[in-house]
């Protein structure tokens, strides 16, 4: 030991000798790669299948320029592109969320000038005045997104077909799948109240029929004091959800159910099916057993089929860091990210709803179900992108969780979130 | 031992003292490093962050301007701040109770003649060296409603006792004191170990033969002498208590419904999720003030009963 | 007084109900890594085909090799660096009765009450600034400068308590105030040395936040880090993190067989102060 003890000198110095060569061949050094080639610096998703694809394809059309990628997970993601925008260390393309309420969304990162102006690109007229809204702020766009994501429900069609259902066109046929489906001892709807889990989506479903679809200025008229949550149709939106748990549509114990155990008892078939963001199905399926095959509906508000509105948000997609030394090469990524070639080539990678048409697409199987009503003029992006601030979304999130319990009313929710609303 | 002696054992006799004074000016430099370090990554970052406690910085703009103390003022408004006092507070307490007082009797009963002692010793330190995200996830995983607690119940015949452990408001925050305490009763069992190293058996032996009975035995006898292994443990699971972070952050960031919201992860949200960079500061500080009175106040009491 | 009593036999059978209670949820981490994704056998049982398939696939999806070695890498430069400097900042404290040093040891002590939440901004733009951001010098210079008070509290303590004849005869002999710690001093605090190890080793190893923001960006990555990584937007790869968990947790569990009876010892010692 006392030998170990006296070594220990040698070793911290040759540590640190060890430490300071690794700093200086680090990646600080991002202009100027060994063989003279330019270093794009690239903050994504960790294992994303897409960005590395198309990276391949960028390589190849510009040589001499490598992009140097890193993949981050959720939800730590967020908050490290945010301190490194914020600390001028950020890589030269960078993940960004739409619209507004998180630390890396467009309109967030506005306030700040963190990311390049994009708008003069020519892949910005392949997208319609309400998602330019949400991809910039002051009529600036500053990021864009090569995918869409759609809020359907999501069935498991062997557990339908052995309940002799089918998806639920209407709210009256919803309830009706709630009793089939617990009269077999199972549940319709797989439900997760707990962070991260998908009990925000159901009430998005509802509300775009019920008070976006019908008002589309409703955010308009509650920034001017002529519209609140409280006062609109956002009451029925919950008194359904009300009657959805009411009446035994959802996972027992949701408040305590994870994510990961809602999917699995619907890749499983113990619930039919669940509300949830389009990402998801994939998850689902790598949970089944094989052979099982999923598919998706517009999930209803009203008895009246021709009233339900899809949500169809952008995804999240990429932005230009205001501070990189080569903004210009870091826009012709982004470019090609968004160009025809870009979205065939993520196409062809993963299986994702393009954000723009994109000639021969036919959707998979799983998302037939709602991929015309998604091209469709029937369609509205999900509240939280418009919310004003992050806020909102917090209270949302964590109220909701309370009144699944049962712990809070639909008054209170409201109210909270109009507080919430005007800062 | 700690600060108390410190001070005590500072105010050496003058003749040693002197003993010492050329010794005292080469010495300063065995200090220097560790404090330029620690100066360094503490003190500077952490007095410059409480900064922003008097800004209104919302983390992204590139203007925060001064507002004095209106920041402070927010957390007796914020429905969040009141809650996540107060589950702070309930959480350092019984921590710091149950913790000790099982580590106490668990040292106590791996330190007799039982023939499983050494296993024992190794088998309740485990969940120590275990890091805090990944306990976050093991237990999530079995608080679930159909998760390994539920069906561990129900195996033993006590499937009544089913519960929505995460889920249900007014349970979760025991939960989170559960885990909290599987994973560290090792560390106070431990320290109250070594402590007990230091009691010959003599003694005990000797109080036995006067016919003291085992709890008269152990209030006289062994716990004076673990007054400084109890000083310790209570102030190590006293700032532990009042910092915890990692284990709530994984298993509800803080739902369901902001019903176990602590002082460190309202902190974490409200700068990172939120914008507002001012008031986590002062959040930050205040908690600072909450773990600097509590070690003050622990400390002063435990001084009074080793002397 | 050696005698194995039924009150013994008592306390023996209760202790092991408290050991298993202890264990199952190790008992259950071990099961879930087993397990392959669509396993059917009831939650509890062990699985009917366990397989290791997962911890292979943790292994190369996570590349867990390259962040085993950085988180050895961080994990024994951080030791070595707080035991020397702490040893060492400690000596000086627990010997003169100054103002100064009783000044300096409670400034060391006020470390342990501020939450690292407050200085993790402030503290990323000056590792920024140095230009250290994504290097392993950056997180070892982190935790170094953060594990201070607590090392230092446990030298001091146990130094208080060393009788100072070996150093005044030293002293006598005439030699340096540097040769007089090394070579009298520290080895006599070994115990305390051996806690300070093991207690930072488990906390540089296990730390999540300091690496996960300062070696973002750099393709260094802890093994804390590359676990959380199998956490995705749409769903956590269950049985890929639990068999990461066991592979970051084995090095340091086995490290602590080996060094566990100078962890009492060492407490043993600091707690004669």
């Amino acid at each position: 030991m006392r030998k170990a003890i006296a070594a220990l000198p040698v070793v911290v110095l040759t540590a640190l000798g060890l430490g300071l060569a690794g700093c200086s061949a680090g990646p600080q050094s991002n202009s100027g790669g060994a063989n003279g080639g330019t270093v794009l610096k690239m903050s994504g998703w960790a294992d994303d299948d897409v960005a590395a694809a198309l990276i391949k394809k960028f390589e190849e059309d510009n040589p001499g320029v490598t992009i140097d990628y890193t993949g981050l997970p959720w939800p730590g993601i967020t908050t490290q592109i945010n301190t490194e925008l914020v600390s001028g260390t950020a890589s030269d393309i960078v993940v960004v969320f739409p619209g507004n309420g998180g630390p890396i969304a467009a309109q967030t990162l506005a306030k700040g000038n963190y990311l390049a102006d994009l708008s003069s690109s020519e892949w910005v007229s392949k997208y319609n005045d309400a998602n330019k809204a949400v991809m910039g702020a002051d009529g600036k766009i500053l990021m864009g997104a090569n995918a869409s994501t759609i809020i359907p429900a999501i069935y498991n069609s062997q557990a339908l077909k052995a309940l002799g259902a089918t998806a639920p066109s209407t709210f009256s046929e919803v309830l009706a799948l709630c009793g089939t489906a617990k009269a077999q001892g199972k549940v319709a709807y797989g439900l997760s109240a707990v962070a991260g889990g998908n009990y925000p989506y159901l009430p998005y479903a509802l509300s775009a029929s019920l008070v976006y679809g019908p008002t589309p200025d409703f955010v308009e008229q509650q920034t001017e004091g002529k519209a609140t949550f409280a006062g609109s149709k956002w009451t029925t939106v919950l008194d359904k959800y009300r009657q959805m748990v009411d009446a035994g549509c959802f996972t027992k114990d949701a408040t305590g159910t994870s994510l990961d155990v809602a999917q699995e008892q619907v890749a499983k078939g113990d619930a039919i099916g669940m509300v949830a963001v389009s990402p998801q199905i994939k998850t689902i399926e790598g949970k089944a057993p094989a052979g099982t095959t999923f598919e998706t509906a517009a999930f209803p508000a009203t008895d009246n089929k021709s009233e339900t509105i899809l949500p169809v948000g952008l995804g999240a997609g990429l932005g230009v860091n205001a501070k990189s030394k080569n903004i210009d090469l870091a826009k012709k990524f982004v470019d090609l990210y968004l160009s025809e070639t870009g979205m065939k080539i993520a196409l062809e990678t993963s299986s994702l709803f393009p954000s723009a048409p994109v000639e021969g697409y036919t959707p998979p199987a799983n998302l037939a179900g709602v991929a015309e009503h998604a091209r469709s003029e029937k369609t509205f992006s999900f509240p939280d992108q418009t919310w004003p601030n992050a806020s909102v979304n917090q209270t949302y999130t964590e109220g909701l969780q309370a009144f699944i319990g049962g712990n809070s009313s639909a008054e209170d929710l409201l109210k909270q979130m109009d507080d919430a609303f005007k800062g | 031992m700690a600060i108390d002696t410190a001070v005590r054992r500072n105010e050496a006799p003058p003749r040693k003292r002197r003993r010492y004074r050329g010794f005292a000016h080469s010495v300063w430099w065995f200090v220097l490093p560790a404090a330029a370090l620690y100066v360094f990554a503490v003190v500077y970052p952490s007095v410059r962050g409480s900064l922003f406690a008097f800004t209104n910085w919302d983390g992204i703009s590139q203007d925060p301007k001064w507002v004095g103390l209106d920041q402070f003022a927010r957390i007796w408004s914020d429905p969040n701040g009141l809650t996540s006092v107060k589950n702070t507070l309930l959480i350092a307490f019984a921590v710091t109770v149950v913790q000790n007082v099982a580590g106490l009797l668990i040292a106590l009963a791996v330190n007799s003649r039982i023939k499983s002692r050494d296993v024992l010793r190794v088998l309740i330190f485990a969940p120590v060296v275990i890091t805090s995200i990944a306990v976050g996830f093991l237990w999530q995983n079995l608080f679930t409603p159909d998760g390994g607690i539920n069906e561990a119940l129900e195996a033993v015949g006590l499937g009544a006792l089913r519960q929505n452990w995460l889920g249900d408001p007014d349970i979760a925050i025991w939960s989170i004191m559960v885990v909290v305490f599987w994973q560290f009763v090792g560390y106070s069992m431990v320290i109250f170990l070594a402590g007990l190293q230091g009691i010959p058996e003599e003694i005990i032996e000797a109080a036995a033969i006067d016919g003291a009975g085992p709890i008269r035995r152990f209030w006289a006898i062994v716990r004076p002498l673990l007054a400084p292994s109890i000083t310790i443990n209570v102030m190590l699971s006293l700032i532990g208590g009042l910092k915890l972070f990692d284990q709530v952050f994984i298993m509800t960031q803080g739902g369901p419904g902001g019903a176990t919201n602590t002082i460190s992860t309202l902190i974490y949200s409200n700068a990172f999720s939120l914008g507002r960079f001012g008031y986590a500061a002062a959040l930050a500080v205040v908690l600072s003030i909450f773990v600097a009175v509590a070690s003050i106040i622990q400390y002063r009491l435990l001084a009074l009963q080793e002397r | 007084m050696n005698r194995y009593t039924w009150r013994t036999a008592i306390l023996e059978g209760s202790m092991v109900l408290v050991g298993l209670l202890f264990l199952f949820p190790i008992y259950v981490l071990v099961i879930l890594s087993l397990k392959a994704p669509g396993d059917q056998s009831a939650k509890l049982a062990p699985p009917l085909q366990p397989t290791l398939q997962n911890f292979s696939d943790a292994w190369q999806q996570g590349g867990l090799g390259g962040a085993l070695m950085n988180s050895f890498i961080v994990t024994v430069v951080t030791v070595a660096l707080t035991v020397v400097l702490a040893a060492a900042a400690a000596y000086p404290l627990s010997r003169l009765g100054t103002r100064w040093s009783r000044f300096t040891y409670l400034g060391f002590l006020a470390g342990l009450l501020l939450p690292a939440q407050l200085a993790l901004l402030p503290l990323y733009q000056t590792i920024r600034d140095l230009g250290l951001l994504g290097t392993l010098a950056g997180v070892i210079i982190v935790n170094v400068g953060g594990g201070m008070p607590f090392s230092i509290f446990l030298y001091a303590g146990f130094m208080r308590a060393l009788p100072a004849e070996y150093e005044e005869a030293a002293a006598v002999d005439g030699a340096h105030a540097f040769r007089t710690f090394w070579a009298v001093v520290f080895p006599l605090v070994q115990p305390i040395t051996g806690t300070v190890i093991i207690l930072t080793a488990v906390a540089t190893w296990n730390d999540f936040l300091t690496p996960l923001l300062y070696l973002s960006g750099s393709d260094q990555q802890t093994i804390t880090v590359a676990v959380y990584g199998f956490v995705g937007q749409y769903g956590a790869q269950w049985n890929l993190i639990f068999a990461g968990i066991i592979i970051s947790i084995l090095p340091i569990l086995i490290a602590y067989f080996f060094m566990q009876k100078y962890i009492v010892q060492g407490f043993a010692g600091g707690l004669k102060g």
